[in-house]
């Protein structure tokens, strides 16, 4: 009980914590005091010294809080990873391995980064992630406004990274995963606005060593870079039409493409999408042209195999093969059918331990996620202005058809989403809609599994009714998106 | 699903005339209860009391130990990282006996042996709080729940020669303390036992479902997918 106490008492010290900008709130309000006609930009240096001011305690009030919580409540408010991230840093220290730490399965540079929770304050870790989305703000901003001259635009994707709850939620918790989209946005940034591409590599390469599932993104990567990637109508139509004219003489193909192109080099506009008559496809042999690598994209190879094998080797010398098997192998061989959000769960638990399943279930499971993921690292990643909005679609793929999916996972679309806001012409109705669906769909699955989890009432089937559900939900999004992504349709059609 | 059950020990009146090598061990008359109180994955109680009217108490230095070994079969196992909590703020001082992968379902795990030691505590009446979590099981046809039997636990004393010399008593040896870096001998405790066995219940996954769950499961994704490439096919690049 004494240690409630002390945990309220903590708690009422938020008022004074917020009383502590009270200095620069005073500033604020006398300069805009002193202005007879106050405009937008009046006052800016004191509004963001406010601002700086109230952001910071308002990071400090959330960590408080999630100490708070965990010292009053049953339920802990911090990541059970969070402990185990610590313990593993506890090891390091000891001069140990941090894989000692069961259940310990990330890279031993989480562990090194946490240190100073054992040295300096046990929620250092905390704020350090925390901090992740406020510094990351920087290069969504940048990738942004790469594309997109709005102002408003830029913010509004800044302000759905750093103020979404649920990446706040779960980035206070202690959850590394903010790190590892800092290293993606990184790459992206290095990528799109730097075109440094041994660097934008060597950045890939960290975040696949950091968290696997970057991985998935090295092929879009590489077709940004490809000699066929294109920008505009233009650029496509040149490119293609050079193409299929050395390849084969039936012009009418390329009218496939003649609508398709949503910027021209001259000016920055959509340009509507109008029917095509013709018939479509996704899969073209003359994509296996696109495989041979130019000399940047080599770059960008070379890049990204220096630091893994670097950092891999490294590790490995020191730590051996448990750190290759539990940061790296164990993410593939991985079986756990214990209740979470994924289609596959039930399924997987029901059969996790029968003989004789055949391996036709492994492949369908498998098959249509790789066949997505294909078909969007070369559908948009040929289109230099749809780089982030593949590395969107991938995650999206990867999360839906993960065989275990749990909350923090959505932390990976949302570290992406917002670079593809100023692409996606979805009304706001529809984004509201969307968005109530999902939510609906989350909680229509917690009632099932708090029964299970917490009444142990036998509820397996209904869990995966809802599953179902939340994958429906979450195809239905994912197609929506893809609908709305960069053009419109014509009401007639 | 990992599922959280609080088990509380309580020590309802303990008290022992075993104090030191001077002195002579009294009766000792001990009954535990232990109660689940919520079905399957809630919390229960364990009381030990003693009848003798002696006021004295257990002391670290110079009285008898007194330590509960849980056996937590397959079934069901004790966090490490929360034993190791409660050990560090000394709300319990436990040691484990065994190995624990807390990701194994119950029938690749294996079982484990739990020591509470309640030697630091003048004790009247104590309660122990032991979160312990139940695996997942096998499923089975008609599914349903399947059955966990949590044995009793043991009670034991002494750890200093004067208790040992009490009574007649099976002796068995085990850590002396949390720390576990010396065995000592201890001595079987016969309680009275105000609790039946606990049966706990755990939801099992129905095979019977697997036919349609597989179907349904398998052919959504395909259709995911298919529908996905449709809008693709659709769209302009």
């Amino acid at each position: 009980m004494e240690s409630v106490l002390k945990a309220k008492q903590r708690c009422r010290q938020y008022p004074i914590f917020l009383a502590k900008c009270n200095k620069e709130a005073t500033n604020y309000a006398t300069c805009v005091l002193k202005k007879d006609n106050v405009s937008l930009n009046d006052c800016s240096v004191a509004f963001k010294e406010f601002k700086t001011c109230l952001q910071k305690t308002a990071a400090l009030a959330v960590t408080a809080y999630g100490n708070c919580h965990d010292q009053i409540s049953e339920i802990k408010y911090t990541d059970v990873d969070y402990k185990v991230f610590t313990d593993a840093s506890r090891y390091i220290l000891l001069g140990q391995s941090p894989y000692n730490r069961h259940t310990y399965r990330y890279s031993p540079l989480v562990a090194i980064l946490l240190i100073p929770n054992l040295k300096l304050h046990h929620s250092f870790g905390k704020n350090s992630e925390k901090n992740k989305p406020t510094k990351s703000n920087y290069t969504v901003a940048k990738s942004v406004n790469l594309h997109s001259k709005t102002n408003f635009i830029i913010n509004l994707s800044i302000i759905l990274w750093l103020y979404n709850p649920l990446t706040i939620a779960i980035s206070t918790r202690g959850n590394c995963d903010s790190l590892a989209a800092i290293f993606v946005l990184l790459t992206l940034y290095i990528l799109q606005c730097k075109h440094f591409y041994f660097l934008a590599g060597l950045c890939h390469g960290l975040s696949i060593h950091f968290r696997l599932y970057p991985i998935i993104y090295s092929l879009t990567l590489f077709m940004f870079l490809s000699k066929y990637a294109f920008y505009t109508t233009e650029d496509c139509k040149k490119q293609y039409f050079s193409f299929k004219t050395r390849q084969i003489s039936n012009i009418n193909q390329i009218k496939n493409i003649e609508n398709t192109i949503v910027r021209t080099s001259q000016k920055d506009e959509i340009v509507e999408f109008r029917q095509v008559k013709v018939r479509k496809t996704i899969f073209k042999k003359d994509y296996l042209m696109y495989i041979i690598p130019n000399f940047n994209q080599i770059k960008l190879i070379l890049g990204c195999l220096t630091s893994l094998s670097l950092l891999t080797y490294t590790f490995y010398v020191l730590y051996g093969y448990k750190f290759l098997y539990e940061t790296h192998i164990y993410h593939f061989i991985r079986k756990d059918p214990r209740h979470n959000f994924s289609l596959y769960f039930y399924l997987q638990y029901l059969t996790a331990w029968v003989k004789n399943i055949g391996i036709w279930q492994k492949v369908l499971m498998v098959l249509p996620q790789i066949v997505l993921l294909l078909v969007f690292s070369i559908r948009y990643g040929l289109n230099k202005l749809s780089l982030n909005f593949s590395i969107l679609t991938q995650t999206m793929v990867m999360v839906i058809y993960n065989t275990v999916l749990t909350s923090q996972y959505f932390v990976w679309v949302m570290a992406v989403l917002p670079l593809c806001l100023w692409q996606i012409k979805m009304t706001k109705s529809m984004m509201v809609l969307l968005l109530t669906i999902w939510f609906a769909a989350q909680g229509a699955w917690l009632l099932p599994a708090y029964l299970l989890e917490f009444q142990g009432e036998n509820t397996f089937l209904y869990i995966w009714i809802q599953s179902v559900s939340f994958f429906c939900v979450n195809i239905a999004i994912l197609g929506r998106l893809i609908m709305y992504f960069m053009q419109t349709r014509e009401k007639s059609a | 699903m990992i599922t959280s059950v609080f088990i509380v020990l309580i020590v309802i009146f303990m008290q022992s005339s075993c104090i030191n090598s001077d002195t002579e061990c009294l009766k000792l008359d001990v009954s535990i209860t232990q109660k689940v109180e919520n079905e399957g994955f809630h919390r229960g109680s364990v009381a030990i009391r003693n009848s003798a009217s002696t006021k004295r108490t257990m002391d670290p230095y110079t009285g008898c130990k007194l330590v509960l070994r849980l056996y937590i079969s397959a079934g069901m196992y004790v966090n490490p990282d929360e034993v190791a909590e409660l050990s560090r703020t000394r709300k319990l001082l436990i040691y484990i006996d065994g190995s624990i992968d807390v990701e194994l379902p119950a029938h690749e795990a294996t079982g484990h042996t739990v020591y509470v030691y309640l030697n630091n505590t003048a004790i009247g009446r104590v309660s122990v709080n032991l979160p312990v979590h139940l695996r997942y099981q096998r499923s089975h046809i008609t599914g349903d729940l399947a059955k966990y039997l949590w044995k009793s636990p043991a009670c034991w004393f002494g750890a200093l020669t004067a208790c040992l010399e009490y009574g007649k008593g099976l002796k068995v040896e085990a850590p002396c303390d949390e720390t576990a870096k010396s065995i000592c001998i201890w001595k079987n405790l016969t309680y009275q036992s105000l609790f039946d066995e606990v049966e706990l219940f755990i939801p099992v996954g129905d095979l019977d479902d697997y036919p349609l769950v597989s179907i349904v499961t398998l052919l959504l994704g395909c259709a995911g997918c298919i529908y996905i490439l449709s809008i693709l096919s659709g769209m302009p690049l």
